[in-house]
């Protein structure tokens, strides 16, 4: 029990002796009274950007008066003004902590009704000790294999807070096209490092990139793409060369390339143009793959020449080539059945075998044009009375390319 | 009197709930108006005060339309969703229409049976279930039954001068205004101005002894005596009619309707146009019709001659363009901005406490006694099922009638585009449904996307919509020329609207689509095909509004429930006092019975002889339309119902009228249908038929056929020569024979180039960093020239893709005079071949697209015609001019698949024919032919449209026309003014080429003789319909 209150007394001298030191601790100082108006703050120092709040201290101020003082901010931030901020024995203004964030130049002016008590700036410099992101742009992102073109890369590196660099700061700007990588140092200036990339003269793709002490940039890369196409030749292939309209003739281009070898993009239009000698101009196109354009067209019905050329429009052409096909009748037998239909056929091909279905075989008869279409190598033509009247008409048949006269008597 | 239930109004009830409510939920969805009624709805619901709405037009006020029926299914979607509320709502719609009818009767028939037989008779009226089943008009149908509720009212006010009557009255009027604005205004014409004349009359004839002593004198002397109530009362209704709906009338003067008039089928001349007359006329009658003698007998009575007048009016309004009439009575503007059909609809439902009357006479009246006595009772009873069963039967058919000719297409799951819309950002641009029907309002109910189409036209804003008689983009394909005309300029110009998605459910429009440059995206799930275009910037996130001041905003949001809940508290009050205080007194205007005497014999004949007229109308055009539908009872039948069963692609029903004696059988015609393809067989609707007939002999015959065609792209007239025969009493039609051409390779090998592009981003739907979007390829203007060809300006030029990646160009010109000030500004169109690969070269036609028919005194085409143009209106002559390509990146439609064949010149036809080497089918190929002077300097650019499908390894056989006038004049060209993605043409050709030659220039030219130009290109491009 006797132990007990001990302790009792023991612990109520200890609060006693513990309030009496907090409140000596706590004591307003003495707050020097100056004359009336010189209030005046500590100079603002430059410092390194951070997101903590700062305190402005008075040098001097007058204790009797504490109306209307602002402390007014200026910078890339925006411009704000504080109020005095007080605790129980000082007062003071706080610059919140999204402020001291940006780098840059702060101007601040003290104001006091509106009337300014003192102005100043100080720098907010960027924390090169804490890197952020290595902000890199690269463009154009596809380049043409030449001497005339090229790329650029861009690097802004930034602090923790988004801040950028000071000027001359050395940021490594690197690129790697075909196992040779490339990497220099550039000076910042105004924030930015840049660098002229010259395409490579061979296609492919370029990857690049930028470094600075341990902060690293995310990868770019740049399409090489081959530059305007060379002249090329080109080949005619058929299974045969008879003028059977029912044959593919297919044009192949030769590798197409560009002055320094490299080969066409995947999907380059190539067009072929034929003429042939009857006047009539045929029109094939093919994208290549590989820098190899095949093209097909139908053969001819009619024998005849054809003068071939291949093109990219204004950049590059093939020699011309020249296919001759030849006819697969020499004549077109006629069968009369009645006086009114007219039978054409059969038409036999090179093997002696039926033309092929649909071959168009036409009839020219008082200046009036029938088109038929075979069906086993024949066609029939009906001559209706009340079209062609009872009498000997000249006519014309036409088939393959072959013209025949037929006087065609009527009844 | 003992007050009984009337037990006619309590089946009334339970049938109309029965019948109306179990056949709704299969047809009230499917109707013109209910959809748009619902999203209506849904902007109150999701935001009650705001009346403007960003979804249509590029924002409109919902302003336009009064909100009461609106706001309760807005409110009532908080229960159960936006169908439940358009549900309940339509429910409420048939009670209050019922109940209204029997109240109506009551005033003017004063028996409660009649009034009970007249709700019966309501349940099954054609013309109220076409209003609800078929086009959905719940405002109107609420407006209309809340006014039968009022009539009781206005007389009893007017008869009595009570003023509750007055505030029951004015407050059920209140609530018609606020549902529906035509209603209450043409209501005062035609329903509450005679009721007005039949209280004055009653008041007249209670002075007098007999009805015989009421005449123009007495007349005067009782309107003289309530001339103050009624002034009261319509001073009070004229300051609600425009007071409730406030907002409405400002917004109506503000936006004034000045829209050229969109066609409606209720003022069309119903002789002429069958359809239209049924719809608008024979359904809404009805049975009635046969008896409009006993109508106007009624009508023309004493007590209710003044609802005769109306009653007469209506009935020869709702006739439409039949007689000039309507015209005359309406005037121009009012005949072209109202729907004639509502005249109709009032007129049937004032028929109706008339027709109750009959019909109670005729079952239990007068008239029963009378004609079983004439007839006996067996012919009595067997007309009165007749009648019976064929009031049902008109009810039924009315009612199928969605079922049988579907107004609407199939319903459309709306979830994958609402998904679609949400993913991804999507709905930062505006889409545009297409085909999609009524169902477009649904879909606009759902998302936040919006879009430049709507449908409720008097909102429609852009000059493009309202110069045209066009109601809705999206079924523009029946509008013609102005619906097809509209849409190419949206189309042509997507980026004005922030348009890059367009849903097509109706692939009439896929080759629209292709050649104005957009591309197929996705199919999605529910059939319907996403249409893109590339390089559309989004729309910005503030959007331009009409703003409205606060207190109308409020009085929109608030008047109309107000208007309903004091209707009811003070209905409830009435309710409340006879109940409890059990006031059972019989209202006023039962005083008025009819006294029925024996009908005059004058009626008796006129009905049977009306009835022997309708029946020989009847028969006279059942015959008709057999003689004339009847497919193979003549040559001319058979080659009509041929073309219809093709234009309906109904094969089974066209190779019914070929020779069965050929030996084309029903597979062997299936498989030739099927290889057909293109323009003409899969994009065309049959627009006109002229058959000519020749009848070589009894069994024989000869027939020329032109037909017309309308596809999205062209005109098409094809001629045809068709043998007939008659066997067996039916003619039938010789089939044709099919080309026999087979290609000449059996399995085909091809390798290609193919792309895709999926921006190497993360899945993640933040905004799209730079590096994930593809560099904009470089395309090179080669050459630009401004050219006047009669009065009209076109730019026209080649372009080549200069860049190693396939690109996707819009090209834009722009006029200016000589102070550089912009006249004109206009995309390529379908001259220009809008997907590239690389090196690809195209030439391009820009022309200066007007908006059609600004100008009243304009002449507008009667027929359609896809190729009219309307040249825009310049006020200056241009001097300068500019060009402008965006390019971007191209991955689909790149497919080359027709190689230009054999072509030669015939004096002035192109010949040849069309290749297909490739492994796609061709469906629509189109040639782009450029004309050059001596000089090979390009002046003048041409689409062709070949009409039939290239099928791969086949040959299509073309003949063109070439361009026959003079060409055009050059006024300047050069490249100075040419830029390319915002960079100047100048540093693109230094740079990609600039050691350009004549490669292949001199190739392509095609030496054309006797002409007024000297050389033609010929560049092809193909729309792909099936992608392999």
């Amino acid at each position: 029990m006797k132990r007990m209150k001990h302790i009792a007394a023991l612990g109520c001298i200890s609060i006693l002796l513990m309030t009496t030191l907090l409140l000596s601790f706590y004591m307003p100082q003495e707050k020097q009274a100056i004359s009336q108006g010189s209030f005046r703050i500590e100079k603002i120092a430059d410092t390194i950007a951070s997101a903590e709040p700062r305190v402005v201290r008075f040098s001097t101020y007058d204790s009797v008066q504490e109306a209307n003082l602002q402390l007014v901010l200026s910078s890339t931030y925006g411009t704000i003004a504080l109020s005095l901020e007080s605790t129980f024995w000082d007062y003071y203004f706080s610059i919140p902590a999204a402020f001291n964030k940006n780098a840059g130049k702060v101007s601040y002016t003290f104001i006091q009704d509106q009337k300014i008590l003192q102005e100043g700036s100080y720098q907010i410099l960027a924390d090169t000790t804490k890197l952020g992101t290595l902000e890199t742009h690269l463009g154009p992102r596809s380049i043409v294999a030449n001497e005339r073109d090229y790329t650029m890369l861009v690097s802004i590196p930034t602090d923790s807070l988004d801040n950028m660099l000071p000027d001359g700061t050395l940021v490594n700007l690197k690129s790697q096209f075909k196992n040779t990588t490339t990497a220099t140092t550039h000076p910042l200036r105004s924030g930015i490092a840049w660098k002229r990339i010259s395409a490579p003269l061979q296609s492919g793709r370029m990857s690049t990139a930028s470094t600075l002490k341990t902060a690293s940039s995310r990868e770019l890369v740049a399409d090489i793409f081959p530059d305007v196409a060379q002249d090329f030749s080109i080949t005619a292939s058929s299974h045969h060369n008879y003028a059977d309209g029912n044959e593919l003739i297919t044009f192949e281009t030769s590798q197409i390339r560009d002055a320094h070898g490299n080969i066409m993009t995947d999907g380059t239009l190539i067009t072929f143009y034929i003429k042939s000698n009857l006047g009539d101009y045929w029109q094939t196109q093919a994208s290549t793959v590989n820098g190899y354009a095949f093209a097909k067209a139908l053969h001819p019905q009619s024998p005849s020449k054809w003068k071939i050329t291949a093109a990219i429009t204004g950049i590059a052409q093939s020699e011309e080539i020249v296919v001759t096909f030849e006819p697969i009748i020499k004549q077109i037998p006629l069968t009369i059945t009645t006086s009114r239909s007219i039978t054409v056929g059969p038409l036999t091909s090179y093997l002696g075998q039926w033309v092929q279905e649909g071959i168009a075989v036409s009839l020219e008869i008082d200046g009036v044009i029938y088109t038929e279409h075979t069906k086993k190598g024949i066609v029939t033509f009906y001559l209706k009375p009340e079209d062609h009247p009872t009498g000997t008409h000249p006519s014309i048949i036409r088939a393959l390319g072959i013209e025949k006269n037929q006087q065609l008597v009527l009844d | 009197m003992e007050s009984k239930t009337n037990k006619y109004l309590i089946t009334a009830i339970l049938l109309g709930m029965i019948f109306h409510g179990a056949s709704m939920f299969f047809t009230l969805e499917r109707t013109y108006d209910a959809l748009i009624h619902l999203f209506f709805a849904n902007h109150y619901a999701t935001s009650w005060f705001e009346p403007w709405n960003y979804s249509w037009y590029t924002g409109f006020t919902v302003m336009g339309y009064p909100p009461l029926v609106h706001q309760t299914i807005g409110a009532l979607s908080y229960i159960g969703g936006l169908k439940f509320g358009m549900f309940t709502v339509a429910l409420i719609g048939v009670l209050l229409f019922i109940t209204g009818v029997y109240r109506f009767t009551q005033v003017l028939i004063p028996n409660k049976k009649v009034a009970g037989y007249a709700a019966i008779l309501a349940v099954f009226s054609s013309s109220f279930i076409e209003t609800l089943h078929i086009f959905g008009q719940l405002p109107s149908i609420i407006g209309i039954s809340v006014l039968m509720h009022a009539l009781p009212e206005i007389y009893l006010w007017t008869k009595t001068g009570l003023k509750s009557h007055l505030f029951k009255a004015l407050a059920l009027l209140a609530v018609t205004v606020t549902s529906h604005h035509v209603t209450p205004i043409f209501g005062m014409v035609f329903f509450i101005f005679p009721l007005l004349g039949m209280v004055v009359m009653d008041a007249a004839r209670e002075k007098v002894k007999s009805n015989r002593e009421v005449t123009i004198f007495t007349f005067a002397k009782a309107l003289y005596t309530h001339l103050n109530r009624i002034m009261l009362f319509g001073a009070c209704s004229l300051v609600l009619i425009i007071g409730c709906i406030l907002p409405y009338w400002i917004n109506t003067k503000n936006n004034p309707i000045t829209q050229v008039p969109i066609p409606h089928g209720s003022r069309d001349n119903f002789l002429e146009v069958a359809s239209s007359g049924l719809v608008f006329f024979v359904i809404p009658w009805g049975i009635l019709l046969f008896l409009l003698p006993y109508f106007f007998y009624r009508y023309y009575s004493k007590r209710l001659l003044f609802f005769g007048i109306s009653f007469t009016l209506l009935f020869v309004l709702g006739t439409g363009g039949t007689t000039s009439i309507p015209l005359k009575i309406l005037g121009e503007n009012a005949f072209n901005i109202l729907t004639l059909d509502r005249f109709t609809l009032w007129a049937s439902i004032m028929a109706l406490p008339v027709f109750g009357e009959f019909c109670y006479r005729f079952v239990e009246g007068d008239y029963k006694v009378y004609l079983q006595s004439k007839w006996g009772a067996f012919t009595h009873r067997l007309s009165g099922g007749f009648l019976v069963m064929l009031f049902i039967g008109i009810a039924l058919f009315t009612m199928t009638l969605g079922k049988f000719r579907p107004s609407q297409p199939d319903p459309i799951k709306m979830t994958p585009i609402v998904n679609f819309l949400n993913e991804d950002e999507h709905y930062k641009w505006r889409y545009l449904p297409l085909g999609f029907g009524d169902q477009m309002a649904w879909l606009s109910a759902q998302t936040k996307a919006t879009t430049v189409d709507g449908d409720y036209h008097s909102a429609r804003r852009l000059p493009e919509l309202t110069t045209r008689a066009v109601e809705r983009l999206e079924n523009s394909k029946y509008r013609g020329i102005e619906g097809i005309g509209s849409l190419q300029q949206f189309l042509t110009v997507p980026e004005k609207y922030n348009l890059k998605y367009v849903f097509s459910n109706d692939k009439f429009y896929d080759p629209l689509l292709y050649f104005t440059g957009w591309h197929r995206l996705s199919l999605l799930e529910n059939g319907i095909m996403v249409w893109e275009k590339a390089g559309v910037a989004p729309l910005p996130s503030v959007l331009p509004k009409e703003e409205v001041s606060l207190y109308l905003k409020l009085m929109w949001g608030i008047i109309p429930f107000a208007t309903v809940i004091i209707a009811f508290l003070l209905q409830l009050k009435a309710l409340w006092k006879r109940s409890l205080v059990r006031d059972n007194t019989p209202p006023v205007y039962f005083n008025f019975k009819q006294v029925y005497k024996k009908a005059p014999g004058i009626l008796y004949n006129s009905s049977i002889l009306w009835t022997g007229i309708l029946m020989v109308l009847i028969s006279w055009s059942g015959y008709l339309f057999y003689i004339k539908n009847t497919a193979q009872l003549s040559p001319d039948n058979v080659v009509k119902a041929y073309y219809d069963a093709i234009d309906f692609k109904e094969f089974e029903r066209a190779h019914s009228y070929l020779d069965p004696a050929s030996d084309k059988t029903l597979s062997q015609f299936m498989l030739e249908i099927s290889v057909s393809d293109g323009l003409l067989s899969s994009y065309a609707k049959l627009d006109g038929l002229a058959v000519v007939t020749k009848l070589k002999s009894d069994t024989t015959a000869q027939a020329h056929v032109d037909a017309k065609w309308v596809t999205p792209l062209k005109e098409i007239s094809t001629q045809d020569e068709l043998i007939l025969i008659k066997r067996e009493g039916k003619w039938h039609i010789e089939p044709k024979q099919v080309d026999p051409d087979i290609p000449p390779e059996q399995l085909l090998i091809q390798s290609g180039t193919t792309y895709y592009n999926h921006g190497k981003r993360s899945v993640t739907s933040e905004q799209t960093f730079h590096e994930d979007v593809l560099k904009q390829p470089v395309v090179e203007v080669l050459s630009t020239r401004l050219v006047q060809l009669d009065s009209s300006y076109a730019i026209v030029g080649t372009i080549q893709n200069v860049d190693n990646v396939p690109a996707d160009i819009s090209v834009t010109g722009a006029l200016y005079d000589s102070d550089n000030n912009e006249l004109a500004r206009f995309n390529a169109k379908d001259v220009v071949k809008h997907k590239l690969l690389p090196k690809e070269i195209t030439p391009y036609r820009i022309n200066f697209e007007g908006i059609a028919w600004q100008h009243k005194s304009e002449e507008k085409p009667a027929t359609y015609n896809p190729n009219l143009f309307i040249d825009i209106d310049l006020a200056e002559t241009p001097v300068n001019f500019e060009i402008q390509v965006a390019a971007n990146v191209a991955t689909t439609d790149l497919y080359q698949s027709i190689a230009v064949s054999n072509v030669r010149q015939e004096k002035e036809q192109l010949k040849g024919f069309l290749f297909n080497p490739s492994m796609e089918e061709a469906t629509i190929p189109q040639l782009l032919i450029s004309y050059y002077n001596q000089d090979k300097e390009l002046l003048w650019v041409e689409s062709k449209y070949i009409d039939e499908s290239v099928r791969q390894q086949r040959k299509r056989p073309f003949s063109e026309s070439l361009h026959s006038k003079a060409l055009p004049i050059e006024i300047k060209s050069g490249l100075r003014t040419a830029s390319v993605n915002g960079l100047p043409n100048e540093s693109i050709s230094n740079k990609v080429v600039p050691e350009r030659n004549e490669s292949g220039i001199n190739e392509h030219f095609i030496a054309i003789r006797n002409m007024s130009y000297s050389y033609i290109t010929i560049k092809a491009n193909n729309y792909v319909g099936n992608l392999n």
